[in-house]
């Protein structure tokens, strides 16, 4: 019994939570008399009342108790196992009951305070007397629970997480990533049937811009216990596809504010922390962030805003390609006025050189002109000159032709006149006839011969009486 | 006339020697004087026109 006693005054050896002090006051153990039974043994049922007497006795109060949840089965009532460890293991049990009538409206209450429903891993503070049954023996009827207590539990425990992340590195490892300038490819962690995955994906599949988005979806358990081995289990995959895919998300919403602590989890932060690929999280709430969000490389609100953000990403890229295409257009477009404008100084020099070229030439070739008019005109006055010479020749040499005939025919007329015989007979020549014959030779006539001479106004007759004959 | 200036200077020159020999008969001769003399008035007209027609290309040259 003294053990039995010991047991109880750890269930109540924290007196902080000790509401009701009459418990002190009390006797823990009160003699029910064993010597009234002596000598006759006691049924089961005798003994476990004579139990249930002195545990009623012994714990007339209710007692404000630590401990953690380590099942919880909701039928109506709620039946909870509670537990206590140490680094060992569990040092102490017992199961608690929230009757339906308190069950409801404590559960929400808590619920409201802590995010969480009353759920294994759970540490709470209750408030709770002790009810024994006799076939079902020890059990903890639960009155109330305070859920300021496991708010404090869940932040010292988050705290603890994000203290040994950081201790390792993994923190603010993704966050150190560089987003991608176009995240196209995308991983997602999510549930099929999750309404924020539908979202998510309408969201993106609808953008305004008409970007395409390539989604493959890594299926996953987003609320519950099996949550963080099932999420921890599609980032692994995930790691492995590294290389097809820009950028991972992990969303989940639509559903219930509740049931998020699965998202506190050193083993999702942790295995997120090691992905090549920046990791954003649309986990959907508005409350404080998950150690999820904090190890993710940027967190949003919902998934729509984690589609959103891709694509305002996106978006921000083609401004900037818009933007430099513009700069492109502007600048192309100054030196083509600037190219332009030296064309047309290019081309006023030109001209001007052009024009003064064909000065030049022009006078060049006016000089040329006179010059080939003076060749010209000395050429005809030669011609002129040696016409002129020519035609004087030509007078000349006819004047000298017609002279030299002239001269000819004077000629001819001198020698027919000398050789007139009339005129010879005139200058005192003479003809002799004998017989009627001329006479031209001595020889012709004899001693005594009459021959008739003919002068010029007549004839005379004679005898011959000398002869001589020229030797 | 389609004889050429030159043509005609080569013509009275052959007259020339022609006319110098008096190997030619003088009614020969009359027919060479005339054509002498139709030759020279030719050669004299084309002289005029060709300084005339040479200042007209220049002319037209200029105009352009």
């Amino acid at each position: 019994m003294a053990n039995q006693a010991g047991r109880l005054q750890i269930l109540t050896s924290i007196p902080t939570f000790v509401e009701d002090d009459r418990a002190m006051k009390k006797p823990l153990f009160k003699s029910v008399g064993i010597d009234d039974f002596a000598g006759q043994p006691l049924t089961l049922f005798q003994f476990n009342n004579l139990l249930k007497d002195v545990l009623a006795d012994g714990f007339p109060a209710s007692y404000w108790i630590v401990a953690e949840i380590s099942k919880v089965n909701e039928r109506g009532h709620c039946y909870l196992e509670l537990v206590e460890k140490d680094g060992a293991g569990t040092h102490a049990q017992a199961r608690g009951t929230i009757w339906s009538s308190k069950y409801r409206k404590i559960a929400q209450h808590f619920l409201a305070r802590t995010g969480q429903s009353i759920q294994p891993g759970l540490k709470i503070l209750f408030n709770a007397s002790l009810q024994y049954h006799e076939v079902y023996g020890l059990s903890l009827d639960i009155h109330e629970v305070d859920p300021t207590y496991t708010v404090g539990e869940l932040a010292r425990l988050r705290q603890e997480i994000i203290d040994r992340l950081e201790k390792e590195g993994l923190l603010f490892k993704n966050g150190l990533l560089a987003l991608p300038t176009v995240p196209q490819r995308i991983a997602i962690v999510s549930s099929p049937t999750a309404a924020g995955y539908q979202d998510f994906m309408h969201q993106i599949g609808a953008n305004a811009h008409r970007y395409q988005f390539t989604c493959v979806l890594f299926p996953a358990l987003m609320q519950g216990n099996d949550a963080p081995a099932s999420v921890i289990e599609a980032l692994r995959q995930i790691g492995e596809r590294a290389a097809e895919f820009d950028v991972a998300v992990v969303i989940r919403g639509g559903g219930s504010q509740n049931d998020l602590s699965c998202f506190d989890h050193y083993g999702i932060a942790a295995t997120l922390a090691g992905l090549p690929l920046p990791v954003l999280t649309g986990i959907g709430h508005e409350r404080d962030e998950t150690i999820t969000d904090l190890a993710a490389h940027t967190r949003l609100k919902t998934p729509t805003a984690v589609a959103a953000f891709l694509i305002e990403t996106c978006r921000h890229f083609e401004e900037t390609l818009e933007n430099a295409f513009q700069e492109l257009m502007t600048a192309a477009a100054d030196q083509l006025i600037r190219a332009r404008e030296h064309l047309e100084r290019q081309s006023l020099a030109l001209c001007h050189r052009a024009e003064s070229s064909l000065n030049q030439h022009r006078q060049h070739l006016n000089r040329h002109h006179y010059a080939l008019l003076r060749q010209a005109e000395r050429q005809t006055d030669r011609q002129e000159t040696y016409l002129t010479q020519l035609t004087e020749k030509m007078k000349c040499t006819i004047q000298n032709r017609l002279r030299r005939e002239e001269s000819q025919l004077d000629f001819h007329a001198l020698k027919t006149s000398l050789l007139d015989p009339v005129a010879l007979l005139k200058r005192g020549l003479s003809r002799t006839y004998h017989n009627g014959q001329l006479i031209t030779s001595v020889g012709q006539l004899q001693k005594g011969d009459v021959i008739e001479t003919q002068l010029g106004d007549g004839r005379v007759r004679s005898v011959v009486t000398v002869f001589n004959q020229l030797q | 006339m389609t004889i050429t200036y030159a043509e005609a200077i080569r013509e009275l020159e052959t007259l020339l020697r022609e006319i110098e020999d008096d190997g030619t008969d003088i009614d020969s001769l009359t027919e060479k004087v005339k054509r002498a003399s139709e030759l020279i008035q030719a050669c004299k007209h084309k002289l005029r026109t060709a300084e005339e027609t040479i200042n007209q290309v220049f002319k037209e040259m200029e105009e352009e």
